[in-house]
This record gives C-alpha cells, structure tokens and sequence, in this order.
C-alpha cells in the first residue's frame, strides 16, 4: 500500500481513522502524564497500576455484565487506584521497599485478574467472549465512542495538569520545600496519582496491560534526551507518544495479523532509541563526536607544542627536527605523520626533507599561546 | 510585636514509630537572633525543624513560630533544606527554582506577575539574575546553592531556617554563606543547622545542641568537653583554633 492510499485511508477508512485516533489520545494523555511519574522516579508505578487493573475490568464486568467502555474503564480505574494507594501504604507503614510492594501488589493484582478471566470465560453467556483483548490490547475493536470517551478524560486530565501545574512541579522537584510553604504535598501527590491512573486506564483497550507501561515511561525517556525544560520535556513527550500511537495503528492495518498494541509499543521503542542515540546534547552519538574531536584537537596541540619545546632547546627556528624524536616525545600509539601532515594543512608546521619538521612562524605563535593559556589555567 | 519570640517550645516530645527523637523541648529564640543548631547524626535537629515549620505534629507539647500556629506562620519561614535531596538532573530553570518561594498555600493557576517580580529581586539580591534563564543541572555547586538562597529569600521571610547550607560545598561558596548569613541578621531571625563547629563558632552567638534533648549554650560556653559529652563518640575532631585563641579558653 502507498503512502498516498494510506494518507486517504486514515481520512476515510472508519476504522483506521478511529483506531488511530484513539492511540494518539492515549499516546498524547500517557506521555504527558508519564514524563511526571519518570521525574518522580515512579517509573514502575504504570507497570503496576496497568496490572492492577485487570481485575478491576473483569469485576466491572461481572458486576453489570456491561462491556461499554466507560464501565470497563471505570472498573480499571477503580482497581488501579487501589492498587496504587496499597502500594503507597505499604511502603509508608511497613519496612518494604517500593519496588518489592510493587512487584507485589502487580502480581497479587494480575493474577486475581487473569483467574476472573477464567472465570468469565466459562459463564453460559455469549457476550463474555474478547475482554481477554485487554492483555494486549486491540485497537481495532474501538469505536468512535470510546475514542470520545478516552479523549474527554484525557482532557480532563491535562486541563489539571496546566491547573496545577507550579504544584506539580515542586512535587517533583522538591516535595519537602513545597510542603514548607504551606503547599498541601499529599493531597496533590493523590491527584497526580489519580490523574496517572486516568491515563493508564484509558490505554489499556488498545495497548493492554502487559505494555502499557512503557507508553508511559517510553516518550518521557526520550523526551528528557532532547530538552531541559520541563514544560517542553512534557509537550515533547506527549507528541512522541502520539507520533507512536498513529504509527502503530497505522503500521498495524498495513500488516496482516499484527497487533496495534506491540506495534505502538515497538514505535516508541524506535523514537527512544534515536532520541538516546541523536539527541544533541544527550545522544551517545554527537557525544562520541564530541570526543573525537576533543582528542584530535589535544593529539595536534600536543604535537605542536612538543615540536615548540625541540625548537626552544635548539635556539634555532630553522633547525628541522625529525618524526622519530617527536614520536618518542608522544605517550601513546597516535598517528604523528598524519598529525603532521594535519597540522601542515593548517599551516602551522612544514615539511623540510624526509619525515623532517619545522614550525612555520604561525605554527610558532600558536603553540606559544597555547601554552601560555594552559600555564594560566 | 518584637517581644513575641520568633520561635518558642514548650515541653514538646515527638517520636517516630514509638522511637523518642525529642523529649521535653523547651526553647525560645527571640526575634533578631542568630543561633545555630547542632547535633549528632539522628539526634533530631532537621525534626526540629520541620516542627517548626508545622510539616509534623508534637505528641506533647506546644511549637509557636512568632507567637501563632505553625501552620499559619509558615509563610514568614524561609526553609533552605539540605541540598542533596533533590534530582540534580531535573528539568527546571534557575527562575522555576527561584519562583517555588513564592508558592505559597493557595492552589491552582499560574504566578502572578508580583511573584515574578519578587523572584527576580531575589535573584539581583544574590547576584545570580543573569542565570535566570539557565537549566539549574548544569550549575556549579556554588551556583547551586546561590540558588536554593534566592529561592529561601523569595518569599520574604522573617525566619531563615537553614539546613546545613555548607555541606558539600567549596571554600569559596562557604564564604560567600558567611557574607551572606552576616548581611542577612541585619533584618531577620536566623536559625542554622550545621555540622560545622569552626563555622558555627565564627558566625553565631549561642548555640542549641540537640541530642533527643535540647540545651542552648552561649557559643562562648562550648568546651571541647561540652562537644565531647554532646556528640558521644560520633564527634570527629574539628580545628577551631581561632575561636579558642582569641576567646577566653585560650589554654587549650
């Protein structure tokens, strides 16, 4: 398929429009949120409450035999938000550290979960059949009222986010000076949980349980490679999130048999990886380069101002003096006749005779500053 | 007004989990005071300070920040905590830091363009306003905590609470805190938490020493054996040979 047909696909085919509406909402909603729980440190907190859930969408279920979204999505949120505060509480009255409460809080959770599931499946009712979707999502069972659904929460939770924004920022940054200032730090830590779960939650249908975290924790990643503004990192964030989303529903109808939810999930993978590998400040690769250049750039210096030293011994500018010497005068295995020839291009030194070295009286002046500079240092 | 202490306790005990970190705290520190804090590791001299602040509750006894609730006068507090409780990496501005002493109870919306301002005359205070617009990981130490200062000074304190502000930090910043805390006792209460007896002992005239229990001292009363008995063994040996040479125990 071309680009082209894809392009009015999106536009006009109802469920690739829909489909790839929803895992933008997600996508923008989880990344937003999850750039908060990344600073928090709380980056397993999504890992837990997405499990967490589980349980939740089957009791819903079995509650009101209902599989309209907001039910389901209700039921998540319910069984995630418990999940969460358990978690909170544990670590806050026990001597269990964060990580084992919630490793132990997601499996006790998902386990509950997948044996409602079972039990699901084995009621004498016809409509039981597809709620194990959520496990790994499916995106083309969305409708467009569940993508209406997703989107009003979604805003929901980001009109808090720019509500509470200061707070939420000194909650990350700072927790113990805001509650200084008289700022109520537990009643906000609950809302930004909340608002966390609101976003988990909404995904869960197209991304499933299993991968949902890393929508969360993904984009944040590769947005803190590219920016040192929070604001910015969190705009960034959720429009890596939804670059992914779109990108994996669309990847998802081009190829036969693949689920949305990996494929989002692979999608964002891929951004992070190059966000790690070429952001600018960050990115291992300009950092290499950086290197490489620094190394050049002190290997040259430190030709130059060896070739300045043998000149001052000699009192003769003129006094050619050979490779192999300059080689002896050098610690490590660098290539010195290519550096010469370098240097040469750069005016600074010239060649007199074979493998014999002189500095131009440019060459002289620079190494003479360069010297005089590290002498200051 | 200026007869009400600026911080008062009254026969306050407080434990964590059963364990009694304080016991039978009566304290007053009057208005315009310089005092300092000091204690062994754990012996409860940063919950001092966040009962101060109201962040927790005595079990008994009674805590008066300029003769009202803590709770209610807090905002006349400007709390410096320690700095190495927070990500270093965080994605924030020196103005974003500066701008958190203005933040007050009230919740929801945006700074106003007062707090603005006031942040930013915190930050010519200090001399730090051409960093306003930098990201506050790629700071020196020194930088650093000039910034956790400004932000302290934001809020137009009365009360300085300091939480070992020369911790970690190099000769040079040290100075610039002594400059600083000098200029600052002009116009307001200062209490500091601090390790340091040779810079405790240049700078303030009366100590409190907390070990579970508290007692003020006259800097002038502090032995090496008063230390000694304070911090058990935990003490390591610092110099203060000025103070001593200078002072009335200049035998030692």
């Amino acid at each position: 398929m071309g680009f082209f047909e894809l392009l009015t696909d999106m536009i006009t085919d109802y469920t690739l429009r829909t489909v790839a509406m929803g895992a933008a909402v997600l996508g923008i909603v989880s990344g937003a949120l999850g750039a908060f729980a990344v600073l928090r440190k709380q980056s397993l907190l999504g890992d837990a409450v997405s499990h967490a859930a589980l349980p939740g969408i089957a009791l819903a279920f079995i509650l009101t035999r209902s599989k309209a979204p907001i039910v389901l999505i209700l039921g998540a949120a319910v069984a995630g938000w418990i999940g969460t505060l358990i978690v909170m509480s544990v670590v806050k009255s026990t001597r269990i550290k964060y990580d084992s409460a919630l490793g132990m809080i997601l499996s006790v959770f998902f386990g509950f979960g997948l044996v409602l599931l079972t039990f699901i499946q084995k009621l004498p009712d016809a409509t039981q059949a597809g709620l194990d979707t959520f496990l790994f999502g499916q995106a083309s069972a969305l409708l467009q009222r569940d993508v209406v659904t997703m989107a009003i929460l979604g805003a929901i939770a980001l009109f808090a986010v720019t509500l509470f924004w200061k707070e939420f920022k000194i909650l990350c940054f700072d927790p113990s000076f805001g509650g200084s200032q008289g700022s109520p730090i537990w009643l906000l830590d609950i809302i930004l949980t909340t608002l966390l779960v609101i976003a988990i939650v909404i995904g869960l249908q197209t991304v499933g349980v299993v991968l949902m975290s890393a929508m969360v924790v993904a984009p944040a990643s590769a947005a803190r490679q590219w920016t040192d503004k929070l604001g910015w990192m969190i705009v960034l964030s959720a429009l890596f999130g939804a670059i992914a989303g779109v990108a994996g529903a669309v990847i998802s109808s081009t190829v036969p048999r693949l689920p949305t939810g990996p494929a989002i999930v692979l999608c964002i993978s891929a951004i992070v990886a190059i966000s790690l590998f070429m952001s600018p400040n960050r990115g291992l690769f300009f950092k290499w380069i950086r290197e490489r250049i620094r190394s050049r750039t002190l290997r040259l210096q430190g030709i130059l101002s060896d070739l300045y030293e043998l000149t001052e011994q000699h009192q003769d500018r003129e006094h050619p003096h050979s490779e192999a010497v300059l080689r002896t005068m050098t610690p490590s295995m660098a290539d010195i006749h290519g550096s010469l020839r370098e240097l040469s291009r750069q005016g600074l030194v010239s060649e007199i005779g074979d493998h014999e070295w002189v500095l131009t009286e440019k060459g002289y002046q620079e190494a003479k500053r360069n010297l005089s500079l590290r002498g200051a240092q | 007004m200026n007869d009400v202490p600026a911080i008062s306790f009254r026969d306050v005990d407080f434990s964590y989990d059963l364990v009694p970190v304080l016991k039978v705290v009566n304290l007053i520190v009057k208005q315009g005071e310089f005092v300092s804090i000091v204690g062994p590791n754990g012996g409860g001299k940063t919950t001092l300070l966040y009962l101060m602040m109201g962040l927790i509750e005595p079990d008994r006894g009674e805590v008066r920040v300029l003769g009202k609730k803590p709770e209610t006068a807090r905002r006349k507090i400007g709390y410096m905590p320690q700095s190495m409780d927070f990500d270093r990496q965080f994605p924030v501005t020196v103005m974003d830091v500066v701008l958190m002493g203005r933040l007050g109870s009230r919740l929801g919306g945006p700074y106003h363009k007062a707090d603005k301002q006031a942040a930013m005359e915190a930050m010519e205070e200090i001399g730090i306003d051409s960093l306003a617009k930098r990201p506050f990981s790629k700071l020196s130490g020194g930088q650093r905590q000039r910034v956790l200062i400004a932000r302290t000074l934001a809020c137009n304190p009365e009360i300085l609470l300091l939480d070992e502000p020369t911790a970690n930090v190099d000769p040079d910043t040290e100075g610039m805190m002594h400059e600083f805390l000098h200029e600052m006792h002009k116009r307001m209460t200062i209490l500091l938490v601090s390790h340091d007896l040779a810079f405790v002992s240049k700078a303030v005239k009366s100590v409190i020493c907390v070990n579970k229990r508290v007692v003020r001292h006259p800097t002038a009363e502090i032995t090496p054996e008063a230390i000694r008995e304070l911090y058990k063994d935990e003490m390591r040996i610092v110099r203060h040979d000025q103070r001593y040479q200078n002072g009335k125990n200049s035998n030692g």
